[in-house]
């Protein structure tokens, strides 16, 4: 390893509205060609961090600042932001917020113009990195107008453009469906491996990460509480995933394993490794690999439970509260957006909808409340025909939360912001105050009823969102990824909700891209591809068709893929860690 | 859309931006220096040739002519009642017992003309330059390059913006907004919610870009920059250049010196003679 590039010293920010500091006495180091991973929960100051070492902090916000950032030998209080961006590249996890060029073209163009490159460099570069991101057939096109993944790339490409040596890059992946993540992964391992860059990375996901990161760090609450090699940070994986991080499932589970006295010398983080150790366990234990046909241990015995945990859809006697119908829909311009689709979704049921950005999801949710009304085909709800009757009608039944708070938030109060749905119903003063004491209650945001909206937290915000649609009581909630770019313990801290008003009778319907989440959660998952339904029914089911999957570019939570590949030696399909485990108790492994 | 280049090799796609820029203050130098509905007809002919010549879908400029109709009719609707000329006026008819006089409907004609005039010839010039080609001109005329990242910030986060409105419009309607009603009143008060949230997007928005800014390197050094986009005359904009001194300085002239060029005159003179002629025909063949 190199010289120092990044140096840290007692730095301790606070906000200048603020009263905690955000950051507090964090001290370390990177090295030229590090690459260092951080993580922590939301509000652990992952972003000031990043912050600080770009120069944001002190230069653009305010806010008391103590200790030292020392970049390429430069104290970051000496420069300026424009300086330092010559040496570090700063990619957000929106990258929306960085393209601010008509064409991509110019995008990449824009840093090296400002640094005073001569003409025929720029142009020089402008190709190599425009090639680097695939994007030569866009170079024209608005970058805004481009696919989450190609935004990214794009971002990537111009930061890259102006050759710095370090890039900060925060959460570059969170806003991304699986494709646009794997493209900005394939792109992060190149540059790793080619051009030997510092990164520091922020990131919730560490399965993708992980195994390629130098050095993890850990911040909690502003401190810094891990800092260290992943591999001997491993066994504080429990430690991690209690502080609400998205562990990798193979390693949460062999920590647990060696807690229950299993003699594991090694902590795996890919599933290629876990299903190594493993099969050397089971084949010490004499279980071997069935020959022909396998069955699971249940069926071997006959139990009518196959599976102990879980949940299983109560459709049978019950009729249908959506029933769509050959469902097409083309939008102006003639993108056939829906290609017949056909679907029932039954009282209670908790559905995952999942696929890629552009497969439809939306469009077809959109159809439930009538916001979009078929080309041709029907959709029926409640005995409802949605072209016949209003969106403001059918509001009253099918509730739909959409996905970012703020694109709704407009009252002074969110006693206000959660009436105005009622409001629009036209019920009475008392029937609106009940409403929204009792949406208030179940969404834990009582205490925040005389606020004002824009002064709480994301993550409170959207818990404002879903209370305003709450109160106006839907049957059906429809929810527009309302995990993504947030960390596992607010993601399930929303799912805990969902599966509680599922409880209380409401059907609910959820669009992801967390496959881990949908595993938890869901009792029935519908796949879809280019506008088709690609698989529909128990979530069970459709996580074992790992093939099928593939197809849409998903890919199951490791867990699951673990405990396919030991499908030979009787394991039946896991969808979570705890169920795995229980399993291999049941066939006597531990 | 307002601003949907449509790529093209025609000889207006080839013109240099600066040549366009100029080809555009001279059309509007006839629009606004002339009343005169023959003048502004003949322009609007011209335009067209243009339009024809640039292979611009003619569907491209429905939106904008549907969206200035109610602006004509009630343009002609007010002038029909309130318009004086300002001499004694030739009686053409009565409409509900008020009179209409031939001077009214030459100068509301002549307005007219100029609305859709300017309206094409803003599409128009949209149409066939991409927005960076303008910017880039305004900077070779010493535009602050301040302004210029502005103007392309603003360009290339519009359909952004667009969407973010759409979107807040349907999580609105879906917590039972009905946007239609009848009373304009009414029909505001429905807007806030889809208002307000767009606003302060937009000034998120605002506060992203100023971070990017920084973070690009824009403030490094600004007197030093360096501008990619390198413009050239060619044959083709001399010749069009020339063309234009020429037009220009002739309409400007006229409209400044042949005073009733300048006024709907012109035409009332043109319609008077064409009347005498006709009517001299006529009582010279019986």
């Amino acid at each position: 390893m190199g010289r120092e590039v990044i140096s840290i010293k007692n730095l301790t920010f606070t906000y200048g509205e603020g009263k905690k500091p955000a950051l507090k006495n964090i001290n370390f180091n990177v090295r030229e060609g590090e690459i260092v991973l951080i993580t922590g929960p939301s509000g652990a100051g992952k972003t000031t961090l990043i912050r600080c070492i770009n120069g944001l902090i002190p230069h653009f916000f305010r806010g008391i600042m103590e200790g030292d950032v020392i970049v390429d030998g430069v104290n970051t209080r000496e420069t300026t932001v424009a300086y330092l961006s010559s040496k570090i590249g700063t990619v957000f996890q929106d990258p929306s917020e960085l393209l601010i060029s008509p064409t991509v073209e110019d995008e990449i163009a824009f840093g090296l113009e400002n640094f005073g490159y001569p003409v025929d460099e720029i142009e020089r570069r402008i190709e190599k990195y425009i090639k680097l991101a695939r994007l030569e057939k866009h170079r024209n096109r608005n970058p805004h107008t481009l696919s989450g993944g190609e935004q990214q790339s794009c971002v990537l490409a111009s930061v890259l453009a102006v050759e710095p040596n370090i890039l900060l890059l925060d959460e570059p992946t969170s806003n991304l469906d699986p494709i646009g993540s794997r493209m900005f992964f394939n792109l992060f391992a190149q540059l790793a491996k080619e051009e030997r860059k510092t990164i520091v990375i922020v990131e919730h996901k560490l399965e993708e990460l992980l195994p390629v990161a130098d050095r993890l760090v850990v911040l909690y609450d502003g401190e810094m509480i891990l800092n260290g090699n992943p591999r001997h940070l491993l066994t504080d994986i429990k430690k991690m995933y209690k502080m609400g991080l998205k562990v990798p499932d193979v390693t949460l589970l062999f920590s647990e394993l060696r807690e229950k006295g299993l003699d594991v010398k090694e902590i795996p983080m890919t599933v290629e490794d876990a299903y190594n150790i493993l099969i050397k366990i089971l084949e010490s234990k004499k279980i071997r690999p069935a020959k022909g046909k396998h069955t699971n241990i249940y069926e071997k015995e006959n139990r009518k439970e196959v599976m102990p945990i879980g949940n299983r859809g109560e459709k049978a006697e019950h009729k249908p509260v959506i029933i769509v119908r050959d469902l097409w829909h083309v939008y102006p311009g003639g993108i056939e957006a829906l290609k017949g689709v056909s679907l029932e979704i039954y009282p209670r049921e908790f559905i995952v909808i999942l696929g890629q950005n552009g497969s439809g999801k939306t469009t077809l949710v959109k159809h439930f409340n009538g916001l979009l009304k078929p080309t041709r085909g029907e959709v029926i709800v409640y005995g409802m025909d949605t072209k016949t009757v209003s969106i403001a009608e059918l509001a009253k039944k099918v509730g739909y939360v959409f996905q970012n708070p703020d694109h709704q938030i407009f009252s002074k109060t969110v006693r206000e912001e959660i009436a105005f749905g009622p409001k629009n119903l036209k019920l009475s003063e008392e029937e609106i105050d009940e409403r929204v004491a009792e949406a208030a209650r179940i969404l834990k945001i009582e205490e925040y009823l005389d606020e004002n909206p824009f002064n709480l937290s994301w993550g409170l915000r959207q818990r404002v969102a879903i209370a305003s649609i709450l109160s106006m009581k839907p049957e059906v909630l429809i929810v527009d990824e309302p995990t993504t770019g947030q960390d596992h313990k607010t993601g399930r801290e929303i799912m805990e909700i969902l599966c509680k008003l599922n409880k209380e009778g409401i059907t609910i319907i959820v669009i992801t891209h967390d496959m881990k989440l949908a595993a938890e959660y869901a009792q029935r998952a519908i796949v879809m591809k280019e506008g088709r339904i690609l698989l529909d029914g128990n979530i069970r089911d459709v996580f074992s068709k790992i093939e099928v999957l593939k197809e849409a570019y998903l890919m199951p939570p490791q867990i699951t893929q673990l405990s396919l590949k030991l499908r030979k030696y009787g394991v039946p399909t896991a969808l979570r860690v705890e169920e795995f485990i229980q399993f291999l108790n049941d066939m006597g492994v531990i | 859309m307002a601003f949907d280049y449509i790529p093209g090799n025609t000889w207006i796609h080839r013109l240099d931006p600066r040549v366009k820029i100029i080809m555009y203050v001279v059309f509007s130098i006839f629009i606004i220096g002339y009343s005169d509905p023959t003048i502004l007809a003949l322009l609007v002919v011209c335009m067209l040739i243009i339009i024809k010549s640039a292979k611009v879908p003619f569907d491209r400029f429905t939106p904008i002519l549907k969206a200035i109709t109610p602006i004509l009719i009630l343009y002609a609707v007010f002038n029909l009642i309130g318009y004086h000329a300002p001499w004694t006026p030739t009686l053409l008819c009565y409409l509900f017992g008020h009179p209409i006089y031939v001077e009214t409907i030459v100068y509301i004609v002549g307005m007219q003309l100029r609305f859709i005039g300017f309206a094409l010839l803003i599409r128009l010039i949209l149409l066939v330059t991409p927005i960076k080609d303008l910017i880039s001109a305004l900077t070779r005329w010493k535009l602050p390059p301040e302004f210029a990242l502005a103007m392309g910030a603003a360009v290339s986060y519009l359909p952004v913006l667009l969407r973010e409105t759409q979107t807040t419009m349907e999580a609105q309607a879906a917590r039972g907004v009905e946007y239609k009603t009848r009373n304009p009143v009414r029909a505001l008060k429905r807007y806030i919610p889809v208002i307000i949230p767009s606003l302060l997007n937009s000034l998120r928005r605002a506060q992203q870009i100023a971070i990017a800014v920084e973070l690009r390197g824009f403030t490094y050094n600004p007197a030093k920059r360096t501008e990619r986009k390198q413009l050239k005359y060619t044959a083709l904009d001399y010749m069009v250049l020339g063309i234009l001194a020429v037009v220009g300085a002739v309409g400007l002239l006229g409209s400044v010196w042949i005073f009733d060029w300048g006024n709907y005159r012109f035409t009332l003179r043109l319609m008077g003679w064409i009347y005498k002629t006709v009517s001299e025909i006529i009582s010279s063949i019986f």
